[in-house]
């Protein structure tokens, strides 16, 4: 089967320009990459600051085109225009700051913007509507103007406003980067929903590493190059490469790892507080 | 040095019918020196509440004073405020607006009518502290990464020297090394120049690992206030507002649940190692 999503050679060079439009130097931000993700995947991304997630996700959106290399989006070619289109509404984006996002004056137009533009008829875009802010727990809020919220409503109502598209991927970069904790459980569990009981292929950029745990795959990209994959088990196995690339373990792995090296026999590759409690719990009674 | 909030109010939307009480009643005192966390769900009102602290919303009732001056006197000077108490916006969007880095950091200090070489010392220093690479000086703040621009807004505060640093979300966007270098420099701050930092933030790991008090909002209210330890032994409650606790601390209490003699009340991974390990090789 063909991936949904193929990354071969992927370059991305920006120009720095002076204040006139001059080209001052060239800024190469994708440094060949190759990711396939198949149809219904859930990859993370994780990376340094400037290591070029954010560049990459804009490709999956057709916003950037490859400067080197191909992408192909469900079968389309990125770098043909005539696919801008149809790319767009295959692979919906939310972003870390949803001021960007918002377009309408009242919640749920805002949310209803996305599937009213692609000719979804008015009974099913209100059916979708409270169904999405049901979901990121906006409902209450329908009637105000999202400039009236805060950073984390803003946020929900944006992922809210992608779901009503039903669009067959989404790409998350950092978007729980504003939320607090319970937002970021509810935003991480939609996305799961999303992906398992919807097959929508999930793209999720973060820093936080506890989220990538129920990822199927990861990448961590560094200098716009790909430098680690895996499952999430085996990545956060390999903590001091992490390191290298500013990157860091769950604090939950952490605690393993400390205890480890203070002389216990107990597995590195620990992802949840749950699953720590309870091996830890087997050490005492002597049962591990 | 003290920041004194009495019976604060703060109302959205006056007179528009569509009014929304953001605040309620908030009696706090920020002493000289703390290193203060401000927690609670999003819309809980900390980004209102922090910006009443430099003067850039005015509270709907209460009053604030500032070294015991009554900042809403008329008299009182507003500017000289601001110089004083700086805030770091929660989105580095709404900071930035210069043509290129160095600019954008410099304007504050030049504001404040510092000598250009003064100005010039401490923009150098504070993107240097903030992490910001010389390549990037004369790049515009708006072709950066998310983190980079985050750091630019951090360097463009910290080159004031405010005497109150107050930091709405600045560890977001930041990747995990990044996060610890900026809270770092924080604790460096407060430790060696004594200045008063309140950080927001949704990240109970990070509170839990720098600040000596914490403040939980919950809907335009202080619900609870003070040392971590004490205020992550509410874990029920920290849940039903839609917060919760670091992951060690969360660790230590299954742990204890399940009958555990774990001593003391760990919150952060160095102290949860050590308390679990005595645990461990006690007999
Ligand atoms: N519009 C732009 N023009 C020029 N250079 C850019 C532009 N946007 C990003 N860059 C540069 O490209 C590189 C990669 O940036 P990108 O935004 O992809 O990083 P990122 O991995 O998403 O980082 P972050 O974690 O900080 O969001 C950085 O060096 C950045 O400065
Ligand atoms: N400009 C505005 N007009 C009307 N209501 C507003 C405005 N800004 C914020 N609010 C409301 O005031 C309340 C407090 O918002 P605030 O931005 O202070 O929350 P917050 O704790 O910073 O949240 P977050 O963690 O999401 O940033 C929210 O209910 C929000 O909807
Ligand atoms: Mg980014
Ligand atoms: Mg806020």
């Amino acid at each position: 089967m063909k991936p949904f999503i193929n990354a071969k050679g992927l370059v991305h060079e920006y120009s720095r320009r002076d204040e006139e439009g001059n080209v001052t130097g060239i800024n190469r931000a994708l440094d060949g990459i190759d990711i396939e993700v198949k149809a219904g995947g859930f990859i993370a991304v994780l990376g340094a600051n400037g290591s070029g997630k954010s560049t990459f996700a804009k490709h999956l959106n057709a916003l950037l085109v490859p400067t080197e290399g191909t992408l192909y989006v469900d079968g389309m070619d990125t770098s043909e225009q005539k696919n801008n289109l149809p790319i767009r509404r295959t692979a919906g984006m939310v972003f870390q700051n949803p001021d960007n996002q918002i377009i309408s004056n009242v919640v749920e137009e805002d949310v209803g913007f996305g599937p009213e533009n692609m000719g979804v008829p008015t009974e099913e875009i209100w059916r979708r509507v409270e169904e999405s802010l049901k979901s990121v727990g906006m409902y209450e809020y329908r009637k105000d103007s999202p400039n009236h919220l805060s950073g984390g409503q803003k946020q929900r109502i944006a992922i809210a406003g992608i779901m009503a598209m039903k669009p067959k991927c989404i790409v998350l970069d950092e978007p729980t980067a504003m939320l607090d904790p319970s937002g970021r459980k509810a935003v991480i569990k939609t996305v799961k929903e999303l992906n398992k009981k919807e097959n929508i292929t999930i793209i999720l950029i973060t820093h936080y590493m506890e989220e990538v745990t129920g990822a199927d795959y990861v990448y961590v990209m560094s200098e716009g190059q790909v430098k680690m994959k895996g499952t999430p088990r085996q990545v956060f196995a390999r903590s001091e490469e992490l390191a290298k690339y500013r990157l860091m373990v769950p604090e939950v792995t952490k605690i393993a790892l400390g205890l480890s090296k203070k002389g216990i026999n107990i597995p590195k590759d620990i992802l949840y507080p749950e699953e720590l409690t309870d091996i830890l719990l087997k050490i005492k009674s002597g049962v591990l | 040095m003290s920041i004194k909030l009495q019976n604060v109010n703060f109302i959205y939307g006056i007179g528009t019918g569509k009014e929304k009480q953001a605040l309620k009643n908030i009696n706090i005192e920020i002493n000289n020196g703390e290193f203060i966390g401000l927690a609670g769900h999003t819309g809980s009102g900390k980004s209102t509440l922090v910006q009443l602290l430099n003067g850039l919303e005015r509270a709907t009732g209460g009053e604030i004073f500032y070294n015991g001056k009554n900042i809403y006197d008329k008299s009182y000077n507003m500017r000289n405020l601001r110089s004083k108490v700086g805030l770091v916006f929660q989105y580095p969007e709404h900071q930035l607006f210069e043509t290129t880095v160095i600019n954008d950091v410099q304007f504050g200090p030049k504001n404040l009518g510092l000598p250009q070489l003064e100005v010039e010392l401490r923009s150098f220093n504070a993107l240097k502290m903030a992490g910001i690479d010389d390549s990037l000086l004369d790049v515009s703040p708006f072709a950066l990464s998310g983190g980079q621009k985050r750091r630019v807004a951090i360097a463009g505060v910290l080159a004031m020297q405010p005497e109150v640093l107050v930091l709405d979300e600045p560890a977001a966007g930041l990747d995990p090394a990044g996060r610890d270098e900026i809270l770092g420099l924080l604790k460096k701050l407060h430790d060696e120049n004594n200045t008063t930092i309140i950080l927001v933030s949704h990240s109970m790991e990070d509170i839990a690992a720098y600040v000596d008090r914490l403040l939980v909002m919950n809907q335009g209210e202080i619900v609870l206030d003070g040392s971590p330890e004490k205020v992550f032994q509410f874990e029920k409650e920290l849940e039903k507002i839609g917060l919760g606790i670091p992951q060690p601390a969360k660790v230590i209490h299954q742990l204890k649940e399940a009958g555990a003699d774990i001593k003391g009340t760990p919150v952060t991974v160095s102290e949860s190692v050590e308390s679990i390990y005595k645990w461990l090789k006690e007999t």
